[in-house]
């Protein structure tokens, strides 16, 4: 693949799913800054995995795949990135602002999101994105069955919490 | 309306909302600012990387020759000493072809940069007059590195070394400065093959840098960002 192609591939990805790029980044990171760093992060991540893609799966899936995979990686070793931030091209692609009028409710599913492991954080970002428990477990590279045992897990787990939050009620 | 229990349905709604609102957006004047810190970071790198040593080469060169042509213009006139070299017609053509060729190369610096400048030293007002500066700025860059460039510079400057080397030698009494020549020809040849090696390397990046500009300023008019 040559290299406009991966760019202009990669930039109708970046237009098309930029939702799906800033649930993971909200999802795994918790400040302003950490969050651009791993925009930057999984933005580099995605452009470098434009070659591989075969068209076997939902581009949407395949850009979840390595946008958790890369948040997963990050939050391990996010005290590397504070020291020298390289976009993809060389520009700060990742200058994002909250929206003023977001949803609160929003911003306390994420953060009920963020008390979550690495991989129930993925599995909630897939679930609530809607994707099947066989694209859940491909992504992930777990079992069905053990996704459908998280899952329920899970669910207990934000319906419980939302109570908690809201009451009995929404 | 009545309150219902709490259900894992609810909670994908809210989520959805996002769908029709993002919680983020690109910061257009943020970018705008960070696009802007770039492309001054650019033009400071070029001139102090690019121009101050060119100029203060290709001036020095046409002051050494200079001194050189009113050294010998004095010495022919005065002919305090017998053995005194004699300026030719042919020397003093050379040492003003030379200092031409040295100040062309600053002329011609001097006035693209100003030209490019001109429209470059102002905040931009938008985020798309930003990105236009920084690709205008970019292909200024590039112009530095296309294969004429490499050659016509090294070239001229070689050509006034040569020159001022040549007459030195004829100054110091030795009448067919040969050595002089063969050396001034070996710097124009190892800095043509060095510029020639390093471009492909500095062109790539700043074309990349100028793809990532440009699909910016695509996403721009698509009002996609």
């Amino acid at each position: 693949m040559q290299d406009d192609d991966q760019q202009r591939l990669f930039d109708h990805w970046l237009k098309s799913h930029r939702g799906l790029f800033f649930k993971v980044v909200r999802a795994y990171a918790f400040t302003p800054d950490d969050q651009e760093d791993l925009f930057q992060e999984i933005a580099t991540q995605v452009w470098r995995s434009v070659p591989n893609f075969r068209g076997d799966a939902a581009v949407a899936t395949w850009i979840y795949r390595v946008a958790l995979n890369a948040a997963i990686a990050w939050t391990r070793k996010e005290w590397k990135h504070r020291e020298g931030k390289q976009s993809v091209d060389g520009v700060d692609l990742a200058i994002l602002q909250a929206s003023p009028v977001a949803d609160p409710r929003i911003e306390w599913l994420y953060a009920q999101i963020r008390e979550l492991n690495e991989i129930d954080r993925s599995l909630t970002l897939l679930l609530l994105d809607g994707f099947s428990y066989k694209e859940m477990a491909s992504v992930l590279g777990i079992t069905e069955n053990h996704v459908g045992v998280k899952i329920s897990r899970i669910k207990v787990y934000l319906t419980t919490k939302s109570r908690e939050e809201f009451g009995h009620g929404v | 309306m009545g309150f219902k229990e709490m259900q894992f349905e609810d909670l994908q709604a809210i989520w959805d909302t996002q769908n029709d609102r993002p919680v983020f957006s690109m910061n257009d004047s943020r970018l705008a600012v960070g696009l802007y810190q770039q492309r001054e970071q650019c033009r400071r790198r070029l001139f102090r990387g690019l121009f101050a040593p060119a100029y203060v080469i290709a001036l020095s060169i046409t002051v050494a020759l200079g001194l050189t042509f009113l050294v010998f213009f004095v010495k022919t006139v005065t002919k305090m000493r017998l053995t005194d070299p004699q300026m030719s017609i042919w020397d003093g053509a050379a040492l003003v072809a030379g200092a031409g060729a040295a100040l062309a190369v600053v002329a011609r610096m001097y006035r693209e940069r100003r030209k490019h400048e001109g429209a470059q030293n102002v905040f931009a007002p938008s985020l798309r007059e930003e990105l236009e500066r920084g690709l205008s700025q970019l292909d200024f860059e590039l112009s530095f590195y296309s294969t004429s460039r490499v050659w016509t510079v090294p070239a001229l400057v070689s050509l006034a070394t040569s020159v001022l080397l040549c007459e030195l030698g004829r100054l110091n009494g030795e009448s067919t400065p040969w050595t002089m020549l063969a050396v001034a020809l070996v710097g124009v040849v190892s800095s043509v093959w060095a510029g020639l090696a390093t471009n492909k390397k500095v062109v790539e990046r700043i074309e990349q840098r100028k793809r990532a500009l440009e699909s910016m300023r695509a996403a721009l008019e698509e009002n996609a960002l």
